[in-house]
């Protein structure tokens, strides 16, 4: 497989008044074309800060300390801005999990889908126009040509976010970010919008990242799986090695503390609550609320041991003696 | 409580977060510590004055400042210095007290106006737009000139206007705490109105109007000096900067101190203000 | 005991003018909870399942039907008289942030309900405090902090403590978890499940969730745009879900075992200012007739405790 995106070690620290915020120490992957990756984590895991690094779409106080980020053979982080503006929206579209905060409310949509095509100068006004209406049939808006002279406001929740699906696709990029898309909607409606990232992903062959908190969401949609806590990878592999076959405590205890509703089962809740990153544990980050914990995990962070063909932990447990 | 050594720093309030933020901003406490010397030589005035604010001494008229008058004479050889410190005293008098006035009535309307809503709240937000709809550096020349000159009727002048400002600000402040979950958690107990009113409501809404209120004074001490310029703020001898920068202006070229003296204790009053206000602002605003 | 009906709610109706049009939040709306048991309300947002929470609160007041409570009709009393019956019910809210006052310490914030109820001496209150607090799991060392000070977890097991601080017997839960992590979510599910046991408490908890329903809920209430389209057991809604809603929602919640829906909803819920004629559902259904769109469905018992309203449904049977 052909490799698109590889990042080594990659740290993105926040300044704040209280402090230096690690958001995400020392993240190393890799993204294949046409391969979906999840990054699972829950808040302040630094699944999103991961991603938007790639864009280099971080706040004000937030810098990328160190790492390299390789995208489709352009080292990103040595860019000037015409040609990482030439990146973003073009070569990587991006999803939000707030489609309203997200569209330009006084913007028609099929102003705002056609855009990125200007932009980039990429066809006449006349063949944008088409291609904006041919791309909002695909995401499933009805009546696209009516539509296009609407305003964000006159749309629904789900509809905006397939407005942004369009947006994002409209380029034909290589890589698309989906950050938390489903999580301000309804379950019919996320149901709806997964059925038609895949759809999209089937047609256009493009790679995606996929973040969420949700491992549910994963199941029938990427191909592998991070799982991220407190700005470290705990464990990595393909999705289903990774939900029928985990190794790394915290991914364990994920998937007992979380309730399905195909299996009864009882929870078992991860005691204590997520380290605050400033002050961050010494050694692995997740030992205060391990079941597992040994001495060598308060004091040293564990690399990623080999579980199996692909799939990789960090965690003390499986240190070869 | 995230971690156990944090054990000691537990406890500490909303209002000592504030505090904690406000003194961070070097600039809002050099304005703090002006605020309260001004406060001081305010009150003090009549005690600090080297001389009464209408003494004259026509040996000395248009005395550049000297030993014996600090910040020279005037037309009349009145001690300029003595003049300001009666001034400041007067300013503050208006700004504070009108302020507290303003303060006071915009309050009670304003949190009832919101907490009650309907008929009450249109009632009150009627008379409310009545008074903005007036221009009222017009209202108050109007009501200084039926009430004649002096302290007084600027005070009122100033109060009947300004509460219109602070009662809004304080029934937007209201509704949108009404509408928090601890007040529909509070009522579900079955607190009464008044416990949620005062218990609930109002300390949560004191941070915005405490910055409206320092934020204000400037405007109302500015008030007072243009009235005083235009000849309907306080009735002479008594002296105010707005009256000594009006008596200067035609000075200005031969004793230029006569101005800048009142001009930059104005300035200095309403920037030590100002900046109290932006860095409760700053304070009151920064989430953390 | 056991099957005594606690909250017994009866055609409630709520309409919110929204201009000159009206918002049919919640149309005649009926259901029981029985003591000691919890009713699951699901339903997606705008379904108005947060209404008939503030409604049984009498947070608001409806525009037609009953509650009962403990077999008294509490919808038109007045405050006074309601009073009795706030120390008897609580509710614990979705955004634990928003609900604790800022202002007070979290020691000061469970002494409220003591204050406002009249109980207890100065003492008596400050130990019901440590014991409560101890027994969310909160170190009573730290009733003197305040909520800021605690994280979103934490902050909702204070909120269950003011909850349970007045020996309440019905609590209605308005999506207590969703905006904790899920790795706290589950002590969450715990500590509610455990007060249950202990207490004998009735719980209404609302969700979008439905895997955390499932997992708490004896009984289920589903509703759409108001109303109640299919309420059972939880066993009979899960294992023989009879309205077409209810199945595709059920098959649209993701599952770590990847089965992959085998309906897909399509469209989204109409506005309630201006319902669809007929059945609600009727523009989204997939095995919708004609009939559907002409009349309103009624709720009706198919089987035992299972009532369904659906046209189809009561025309197979």
């Amino acid at each position: 497989m052909e490799l698109l995106l590889s990042i080594e070690d990659l740290r993105v620290y926040f300044y704040r008044p209280e402090g230096v915020l690690k958001a995400v120490d020392g993240l190393s992957y890799r993204l294949y074309k046409g391969e979906v990756l999840g990054i699972v984590g829950e808040s302040g895991s630094g699944k999103s800060v991961s991603v938007l690094s790639i864009l280099r779409l971080l706040p004000a106080n937030g810098r990328i300390v160190s790492g390299s980020i390789i995208f489709d053979g352009k080292d990103i982080l040595n860019l000037s801005r015409e040609e990482l503006r030439d990146l973003r929206g073009k070569d990587i579209g991006i999803v939000f999990q707030d489609p309203m905060s997200s569209l330009n409310p006084v913007i028609t949509i099929g102003q705002q889908v056609m855009e990125p095509l200007l932009w980039h100068n990429l066809c006449s006004r006349s063949e944008a126009y088409e291609r904006a209406k041919e791309m909002l049939g695909l995401v499933g808006i009805p009546l696209p040509e009516e539509r296009m002279k609407e305003y964000p406001f006159q749309f629904s929740g789900g509809m905006r976010q397939r407005v942004m699906i369009a947006l994002a696709l409209i380029c034909r990029p290589k890589l698309l970010i989906a950050d938390e898309p489903t999580t301000s909607l309804d379950v019919t409606i996320q149901a709806q919008i997964i059925r038609l990232l895949k759809r999209m992903k089937e047609e256009f062959g493009m790679s995606v990242i996929l973040i969420t908190h949700n491992l549910a969401l994963t199941t029938n949609f990427c191909d592998r799986l991070i799982i991220m806590y407190a700005g470290n990878m705990m464990e990595t592999g393909r999705t289903k090695d990774i939900l029928y076959n985990p190794s790394h405590p915290y991914t364990k205890s994920l998937l007992d503390a979380v309730p399905d509703i195909e299996v009864d089962k009882e929870l078992i809740p991860i005691p204590g609550t997520i380290p605050n990153l400033i002050d961050p544990p010494s050694g692995c980050r997740f030992h205060p609320r391990c079941p597992n914990t040994m001495d060598i995990c308060k004091e040293e962070a564990p690399p990623l041991f080999d579980i199996d063909t692909d799939h990789y932990s960090a965690c003390w447990l499986y240190r070869r003696a | 409580m995230k971690n156990d050594k944090n054990k000691k720093k537990m406890g500490r309030s909303y209002w000592s977060n504030i505090w904690r933020k406000f003194k961070r901003n070097r600039l809002a406490v050099f304005g703090l510590v002006f605020v309260v010397i001004l406060i001081f030589l305010g009150i003090f005035a009549p005690w600090l004055a080297p001389y009464p604010y209408d003494e004259v001494h026509y040996e000395a008229v248009w005395t550049p400042p000297n030993r014996q008058f600090l910040a020279g004479t005037d037309q009349l050889g009145r001690d300029i210095f003595s003049r300001l410190l009666y001034s400041l005293r007067n300013a503050i008098f208006v700004g504070l007290g009108a302020q507290a006035f303003i303060t006071f009535i915009g309050l009670t309307i304003g949190l009832s106006a919101g907490f009650y809503g309907g008929t009450i709240d249109n009632i009150l937000m009627r008379i409310v737009d009545i008074i903005y709809s007036f221009p009222s550096y017009l209202l108050n020349i109007i009501l200084v000139l039926v009430l004649g000159r002096g302290y007084f009727s600027i005070f009122i002048a100033i109060s009947a206007t300004g509460w219109a400002g602070m009662a809004r600000l304080v029934r937007g402040q209201t509704l949108s705490v009404k509408s928090r979950d601890f007040v529909e958690a509070a009522r579900a107990s079955g607190a009464s109105n008044s416990r949620i009113m005062f218990r609930y409501i109002l300390p949560n809404i004191i941070g915005p109007v405490i910055y409206a209120i320092f934020s204000g004074i400037p405007g109302v001490m500015l008030l007072e000096s243009g009235l005083s310029l235009i000849g309907l703020g306080v009735r002479p001898p008594m002296p105010s900067w707005g009256l000594m920068i009006s008596e200067a202006t035609g000075q200005f070229l031969y004793n230029p101190y006569m101005l800048l003296a009142p001009a930059g204790m104005l300035v200095l009053t309403l920037l030590s203000f100002n900046f109290v206000a932006f860095g409760l602002r700053d304070a009151l605003s920064a989430r953390e | 005991m056991k099957d005594r009906i606690l909250i017994s709610v009866r055609n409630l109706r709520k309409y919110f003018p929204r201009g000159k049009a009206l918002v049919h939040a919640v149309e005649d709306v009926s259901f029981n909870i029985r003591k000691g048991e919890t009713l699951g309300l699901v339903g997606e947002s705008g379904c108005g399942k947060s209404t008939v929470a503030r409604l049984i609160l009498r947070l608001i007041n409806p525009d037609g039907g009953n509650i009962i409570f403990d077999g008294i009709d509490i919808t038109n009393i007045s405050e006074k008289a309601l009073k009795p019956f706030r120390r008897r019910m609580q509710i614990v809210f979705q955004d634990p942030v928003s609900s604790l006052n800022p202002q007070m310490t979290v020691g000061t914030i469970i002494k409220e309900q003591f204050a406002i109820h009249n109980m207890g001496s100065k003492q008596e209150r400050e130990k019901w405090v440590e014991e409560l607090l101890e027994r969310v799991g909160i170190d009573p060392n730290f009733k003197d902090a305040y909520p800021h000070e605690f994280s979103g977890g934490q902050q909702q097991r204070i909120c269950i403590a003011r909850a349970i601080a007045l020996k309440s017997e019905f609590i209605v839960c308005d999506e207590p978890l969703s905006a904790l992590d899920v790795s706290v979510q589950a002590q969450i599910i715990k500590l509610l499940e455990e007060l249950q046991r202990e207490l004998g408490l009735t719980y209404l908890f609302i969700s979008h969730d439905l895997a955390v329903v499932k997992h708490l809920s004896n009984s289920i209430a589903v509703m759409y745009l108001g109303k109640v389209v299919e309420y059972a057991e939880k066993e009979e809604l899960f294992g023989n879900p009879l309205h077409p809603y209810t199945i595709t929602l059920l098959s649209s919640v993701p599952s770590l075992k990847g089965k992959e829906a085998d309906v897909e909803l399509k469209g989204e819920p109409p506005n309630p200012i201006n319902p669809p004629e007929g059945c609600p559902f009727n523009p989204r259904c997939p095995s919708k007739v004609d009939i559907c769109e002409r009349e309103i469905p009624t709720l009706e018992e198919v089987s035992k405790g299972h009532f369904v309203a659906c046209h189809i449904v009561s025309d197979r049977r």
